[in-house]
């Protein structure tokens, strides 16, 4: 039976707007209101969104890095329920190498003055190993295992190629042996050929280590090629969640069904008969009332414009917050 | 070719930009030939280094100090109204001569990636946009307002009224690339480059900027080079593409032809290695083995050799590099494998 991981429950992150000499708070921007989700064992839930969507700070939360507002993150390890929302200090600490995060640039997430060996061993002294030889013996089974040549360890990051250092960064958050992974965008900065390798290696990774992903990106095309379910945010909120194949092949919000449209395709037979979306994001200090995405949504009736659609179940596994998405 | 029968606005032949640095030299754009047609679009797609950028920088004399133009011609066709009908070399301009400077911004405008560096942080939209028309024209200030908030309304700005007066870090990044594209467009440029203008924007931004940019090209019958690393965009916008892989040109065609049946084995990997929405598989992406060359290596032979799995030992890793041939019409590819079958 397949279980959860991690499971997230009206997950809020408000940081307030501070202004003049007493820093008064003046407003709030809603970063992420109030998400649930669940990422099952071994499996990849994909997080897509425009730009200011919440969806980087949904990662960062479940990390806790960040604090939440409000919400609780359950996350099960060897059949013990962790709340991260509750976890403080050493015990936070400890429990970080249960989860760990892999970033976009690769050029800016590791440390220019570190050579590879120490950049992949200081996690491992971070959570308290000692024995250099197991420290070693660690490094060098998982340099391997990314596929980069061992006598990398002891040069600087400068020495590689962009594809390289994602290899190094992936490297880097396994070596604490995580059972969930958050990816935040891991491939937008590679070229497409070097794309191709780095998600392979993730799935290939996922299928020997029974890892989990979050994995955020704005790349539809990436996110259905190794998610097993999709969510959609659009100003800090879910918008839509379904599996792989339920999302995308029978998309229920317009903005889904807009973002979709919107991606070009590598066929110039297929150019669009478009349907785009006019105006742009909805600024998460300034949210409209009811739907957030009415002023740009080309269904938008009077309900819309004042009542918040909830998440609801509309097929198989798939929920949606429209007030004009059709339940099966 | 002759000079004075120009059938494209813009030829480029056998062009070559080098990088002299301390610890070598870096052969950017390595003799490139291209031609732009009148009113069309012509796609550029390569990874990052392939040295797209620097030729299209060549093109408008807008090379960093340290690279340098070693060889090679760039012939803009006569405008309709001069009288001599000689096509000129862009070239043989000097980069901070007279002569260059009304070609650039007036006759071959460009736009960039980020439009937050490529505009000035501490001017305003509008007074930017009115510097390109009064650079150019022979207009008053009011005039040039007037159609500057014309030009803003045209790419879509709303309230130009208001955003005129905005300075760039006021407005979203779609509206500054619109700015940017007002600006570009101020002196209905007969040539535009774009350089990958829509990679920093999100999808349904983007896909409204393509949309624009083709419709003012339309409109003002411009020709349009679009540099970008993404093919869907290519797909999307282009009828001529031409793919770069270290500075050189190794597979150039129509669009449909390109996409449909590519010849070189750096664009059959490229196009494998996209994923494509709506055409899931369950099996791993192909990808293309390794990474692009350090730009300082020397190749032998064909510069994509040590990456290609169609390479064969003592052809494509020895002499020269393979040139473009005609393999089927207007379909041209360097590789070794296609030489003799035209």
């Amino acid at each position: 039976m397949m279980q959860p991981i991690l499971r997230v429950q009206g997950l809020t992150k408000r940081f307030p707007i501070r202004t003049g000499f007493l820093r008064k708070t003046v407003g709030w921007v809603r970063a992420v209101e109030e998400v649930s989700f669940e990422i099952m064992r071994g499996q990849t839930l994909g997080l897509v969104g425009e730009s200011g969507c919440g969806k980087t700070t949904t990662g960062r939360l479940i990390l806790r890095v960040l604090e939440p507002t409000a919400g609780d993150i359950i996350f099960r390890v060897d059949e013990t329920s962790w709340d991260l929302s509750q976890l403080r200090g050493e015990a936070l600490r400890r429990f970080r190498r249960h989860m760990q995060l892999i970033l976009q640039d690769p050029y800016a997430s590791l440390n220019p003055r570190m050579t590879v060996y120490d950049t992949l061993a200081e996690p491992l002294r971070a959570q308290g190993a000692t024995d250099e030889g197991e420290i070693s013996d660690r490094i060098h089974s998982l340099i391997q295992s990314m596929g980069l040549n061992p006598e990398f360890l002891c040069r600087y990051p400068h020495a590689f190629s962009g594809g390289q250092r994602q290899r190094i960064g992936i490297a880097r958050a396994l070596v604490s042996k995580p059972r969930l992974v958050v990816c935040d965008e891991p491939v937008s900065a590679l070229d497409v050929s070097v794309q191709a390798q780095i998600i392979n290696l993730l799935k290939d990774l996922q299928e020997e280590l029974g890892l989990s992903y979050l994995f955020i990106a704005h790349d539809l095309s990436v996110v259905e090629h190794i998610s097993h379910r999709v969510a959609v945010m659009y100003a800090g909120r879910i918008v839509e969640m379904a599996s792989k194949r339920g999302l995308f092949q029978d998309p229920r919000h317009p903005y889904t069904q807009a973002l979709m449209k919107a991606v070009p395709v590598p066929d110039p037979k297929r150019r669009k008969q478009r349907m785009h979306l006019k105006g742009e994001v909805a600024d998460p200090s300034d949210l409209p009332p009811g739907c957030a995405f009415h002023p740009r949504c080309p269904l938008a009736t009077a309900q819309c414009r004042e009542e918040r659609p909830r998440l609801r179940t509309v097929g198989m596994e798939h929920l949606v917050a429209c007030h004009r998405a059709k339940s099966e | 070719m002759r000079e004075d029968s120009l059938d494209h606005l813009l030829q480029i032949q056998d062009l070559k930009v080098e990088f002299h640095l301390r610890e070598g030299t870096i052969r950017a754009v390595d003799g490139v030939n291209l031609d732009v047609p009148h009113r069309a679009t012509v796609g550029v797609v390569g990874e990052s280094g392939c040295g797209k950028t620097m030729m299209a920088r060549a093109i408008l004399g807008i090379l960093p100090a340290k690279g340098k133009v070693t060889g090679g011609r760039i012939l803009l066709a006569p405008q309709k109204d001069d009288k001599n009908h000689r096509g000129r070399d862009i070239l043989g301009m000097s980069p901070r001569g007279k002569a260059i400077r009304s070609i650039r911004g007036r006759e071959i405008a460009m736009i960039f990636q980020e439009p937050m560096t490529a505009l000035s942080p501490v001017h305003t939209v509008g007074n930017q946009i009115m510097e390109s028309i009064l650079l150019h024209q022979k207009t008053t200030r009011a005039q040039a307002k007037e159609q500057a908030l014309y030009l803003l309304g045209r790419v879509g700005v709303p309230n130009p009224s208001l955003r005129i007066k905005a300075f760039p870090h006021e407005l979203s990044g779609g509206l500054r690339q619109r700015s940017m594209i007002a600006k570009a467009l101020c002196c209905r440029p007969r040539l535009l480059i774009a350089d990958e203008p829509t990679t920093a924007l999100d999808v349904t931004i983007q896909a409204q900027i393509l949309d624009l940019l083709l419709e003012l090209q339309e409109e003002l019958g411009m020709s349009v080079m679009m540099i970008t690393h993404d093919l869907g965009v290519i797909a999307e916008t282009a009828d001529q593409v031409a793919v770069l892989y270290m500075g050189r040109v190794v597979e150039k065609a129509n669009a449909v032809p390109l996409f449909e049946s590519p010849l070189h084995p750096y664009t059959v990997g490229l196009l494998a290695s996209v994923p494509v929405m709506g055409r899931p598989s369950e099996e791993r992406l192909a990808s293309i083995r390794g990474s692009v060359l350090d730009p300082f290596s020397q190749v032998q032979g064909c510069p994509f050799h040590p990456r290609c799995q169609r390479c064969v030992r003592g052809r494509c890793d020895v002499g020269d590099p393979p040139s473009l041939v005609e393999v089927s019409s207007e379909h041209w590819v360097a590789c070794f494998q296609y030489e003799g079958t035209s």
